[in-house]
C-alpha cells in the first residue's frame, strides 16, 4: 500500500450568499500517481482545487495533503505583474529554501530548459509574455518549490499541441523521476486519457463517478460521463 | 471587408527593440471564417490587438496597414475607434479575467456594446437586460440570470470565457476576433459556441476571424486558415489545403 500524500474526507466548501461550490468530497491522491478530475465547466473543479491549496476555507471535513505545488487556471491574476520573472522566481527559491539561493541562477537556468522557454523571459514582466509563456512561467513556479503533489488546473489549455507535448512530457518526467504526485484539472480528455491512472468526474459540486482511468473511458456508467467523453465532432 | 497589409509590431520596452509581428499581410473576405494557428508566441495575440485597435502603447512601434472596408484601423483617432469596437468589432480576448473589469457585474458588462447604441436604437433597460440574458443562454449558460448578477470573480474560467464571448457577440458585429475562445471550456461546450459562430456566419454574415492552437476547432470552424510562427505569416490555404496537404515543415508539426 504506497502512501498517500493527499485526502479529502466528507468536504464541503459553498461560497458565501450562494450555493455554489463542492460537497461530500472523498477522494485521495496516492504518492506517485497522477490522477484526474473531469467535469463540466463550473462544476467547481477549481473551487475543489482552491480548497485543497487552502485558498479557500473548507466548511467541513478533513482535509490532509503534503507540500503542495499549484498552477492556476487563470495564472495572469497569480501572478504579479509588476515584478520581472526572474524575480518571480528568486521569490520562489528564497521562500522555499534559503539555501538554495546561491544556486538559484543554475535552478531557474534548468527550469526554462525544462520548461522550453529562452532565457530572455527573465528580463520581461508577465503582461509582456504571450499566453503560452506565461502559462510555463506559472509551471515552472509550481515546480521550483519541489513539491510533493501538483495541483494543475487547466495546465495545457493556453498552449499548442508541440508545447502542449512537451509540458505533459515534463509532467510525466517529474512523476516518474521525483516521484510527484499530479492532481490533474483538465477539460482536455486525450490529454487526460493519456497521463492519468485514476478519474474523477463532478458534476455539481459532487464525484458523481470514479474509477481506473480504462474503466471510465470504456464503461462509463453515467450519462454525463459519456457527454464529456464524446468529442466525435471535433475528428468526424 | 478586413485587409491587412505589411503589419509590423516592434516593441521598446527593453535595451533590443523586439519584432513581435513582421511583414503580416491577409484578406478576410466578406463573410468569411479565417483562423490563425501557430505556436506559443508566434505573434497571433499581438496581430488580433492591432486589429482591434488595441495597441495605443508607448513602448511599441506598429507600421503597416488595417483596413476594415474603408476605415484605416491601425492608423485612426482614437474616437473613431471607439465607435467602431463594439459595435463593428466584437472581441473575445486571450485572458478573460483580465480583460474584464473586476467591479462591474457581468451582465452590465455582456450590454456593454447595446449601450453604447442605447440612444440611437431606443433601447430601455429592460429591453438591453433581456438581450443579455438571452445571448448568455445562447453561450450555453442554464442559470444566465445568476450569471447576469455574477461579478467576474465570481464565475469559473470557463463561464468567464462564455460571458466574454456572449459580450462580443451581443451586436452582431460585422467582424468578430476570438483569440483563444475555448481554451476553457469542455467538449460539449465548446460545441455549443462552434455551433452558435457558425449560425452567426451565416445569418448575418460576420466575418470571424479565429485563433486557436486547437487545431480540431480551427477545423471544424474555419474555411481558410493562415499559419504564424516567429512573427511572420509562414504559410495560408482553405482549411483543406492546409490540414490535407501541408507544405510547411512546421505545419505538419501542428497538425500531427
Ligand atoms: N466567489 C464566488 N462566489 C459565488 N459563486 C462562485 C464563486 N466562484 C465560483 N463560483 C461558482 O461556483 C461554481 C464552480 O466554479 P469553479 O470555478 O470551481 O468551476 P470549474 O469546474 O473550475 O469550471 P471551469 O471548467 O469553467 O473552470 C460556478 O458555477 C461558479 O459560478
Ligand atoms: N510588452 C512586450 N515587450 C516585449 N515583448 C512582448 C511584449 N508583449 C508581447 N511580447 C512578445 O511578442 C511576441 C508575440 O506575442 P503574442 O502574444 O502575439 O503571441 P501568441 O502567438 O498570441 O502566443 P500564445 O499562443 O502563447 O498566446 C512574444 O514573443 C512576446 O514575448
Ligand atoms: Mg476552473
Ligand atoms: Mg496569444
Amino acid at each position: 500500500m504506497s502512501n498517500i500524500v493527499c485526502e479529502l474526507k466528507n468536504v464541503q466548501f459553498t461560497y458565501p450568499k450562494s450555493d455554489k461550490g463542492v460537497k461530500d468530497i472523498n477522494i485521495y491522491v496516492n504518492e506517485g500517481s497522477i490522477v484526474g478530475l473531469l467535469g463540466e465547466s463550473g462544476c467547481g473543479k477549481s473551487t475543489l482545487a482552491k480548497c485543497i491549496a487552502g485558498l479557500l476555507k473548507v466548511d467541513s471535513g478533513e482535509l490532509n495533503c503534503q507540500k503542495l505545488g499549484y498552477i492556476f487556471q487563470d495564472n495572469y491574476a497569480a501572478l504579479n505583474p509588476k515584478k520581472t520573472v526572474e524575480w518571480l522566481f528568486k521569490e520562489v527559491i528564497r521562500y522555499n529554501d534559503k539555501e538554495a539561493l546561491p544556486k538559484a541562477d543554475l535552478i531557474i537556468k534548468e527550469m526554462l530548459d525544462e520548461v522550453e522557454l529562452d532565457e530572455t523571459v527573465l528580463n520581461h514582466r508577465p503582461n509582456e509574455l504571450s499566453g503560452g509563456q506565461r502559462q510555463r512561467v506559472g509551471i515552472a513556479m509550481a515546480l521550483l518549490s519541489n513539491p510533493k503533489i501538483l495541483i494543475a488546473d487547466e495546465p495545457v489549455s493556453a498552449l499548442d499541441v508541440t508545447v502542449q507535448k512537451q509540458v505533459i512530457k515534463l509532467l510525466q518526467k517529474l512523476n516518474k523521476e521525483k516521484n510527484l504526485a499530479i492532481l490533474f484539472i483538465s477539460h482536455d480528455i486525450k490529454v487526460v486519457r493519456d497521463l492519468c491512472g485514476y478519474i474523477y468526474i463532478l458534476k455539481d459540486g459532487k464525484i458523481v463517478e470514479e474509477g481506473d482511468t480504462e474503466k471510465i473511458f470504456d464503461r462509463p456508467e453515467e450519462e454525463y460521463t459519456r457527454n464529456l467523453l464524446d468529442s466525435s465532432f471535433l475528428t468526424k | 471587408m478586413l485587409t491587412v497589409k505589411d503589419l509590423k509590431i516592434e516593441f521598446f520596452d527593453h535595451e533590443l527593440p523586439e519584432v513581435a509581428v513582421e511583414d503580416v499581410d491577409f484578406v478576410l473576405e466578406d463573410g468569411d471564417i479565417l483562423g490563425i494557428v501557430g505556436e506559443s508566441g508566434s505573434g497571433k495575440s499581438m496581430t488580433a490587438m492591432a486589429i482591434a485597435g488595441l495597441l495605443n502603447r508607448k513602448d511599441l512601434q506598429k507600421s503597416g496597414n488595417i483596413m476594415l472596408d474603408d476605415v484605416d484601423l491601425l492608423n485612426s483617432s482614437r474616437a473613431t475607434l471607439r465607435s467602431i469596437q463594439g459595435k463593428e468589432i466584437g472581441i473575445v480576448f486571450q485572458d478573460p479575467l483580465n480583460s474584464m473589469n473586476p467591479v462591474l457585474r457581468v451582465g452590465y458588462q455582456v450590454e456593454e456594446a447595446m449601450r453604447i447604441r442605447r440612444k440611437e436604437l431606443n433601447l430601455c433597460k429592460e429591453d438591453m437586460k433581456k438581450a443579455a440574458i438571452e445571448t448568455l443562454a445562447s453561450v450555453g449558460f442554464d442559470d444566465p440570470e445568476r450569471i447576469y448578477r455574477s461579478y467576474p470573480h465570481e464565475l469559473s474560467g470557463g463561464q468567464r470565457q462564455r460571458a466574454q464571448i456572449a459580450a462580443a457577440l451581443i451586436m452582431k458585429p460585422k467582424l468578430l476576433i476570438c483569440d483563444e475562445p475555448t481554451t476553457a471550456l469542455d467538449v460539449t461546450v465548446q460545441k455549443t459556441i462552434i455551433d452558435l459562430l457558425k449560425k452567426l456566419n451565416e445569418e448575418t454574415g460576420t466575418g470571424i476571424l479565429f485563433i486557436s492552437h486547437d487545431l480540431g476547432v480551427v477545423k471544424a470552424l474555419c474555411k481558410k486558415v493562415i499559419v504564424m510562427r516567429n512573427g511572420l505569416v509562414v504559410e495560408e490555404g482553405t482549411v483543406d489545403e492546409i490540414f490535407g496537404n501541408p507544405k510547411e515543415e512546421y505545419t505538419r508539426q501542428l497538425i500531427y
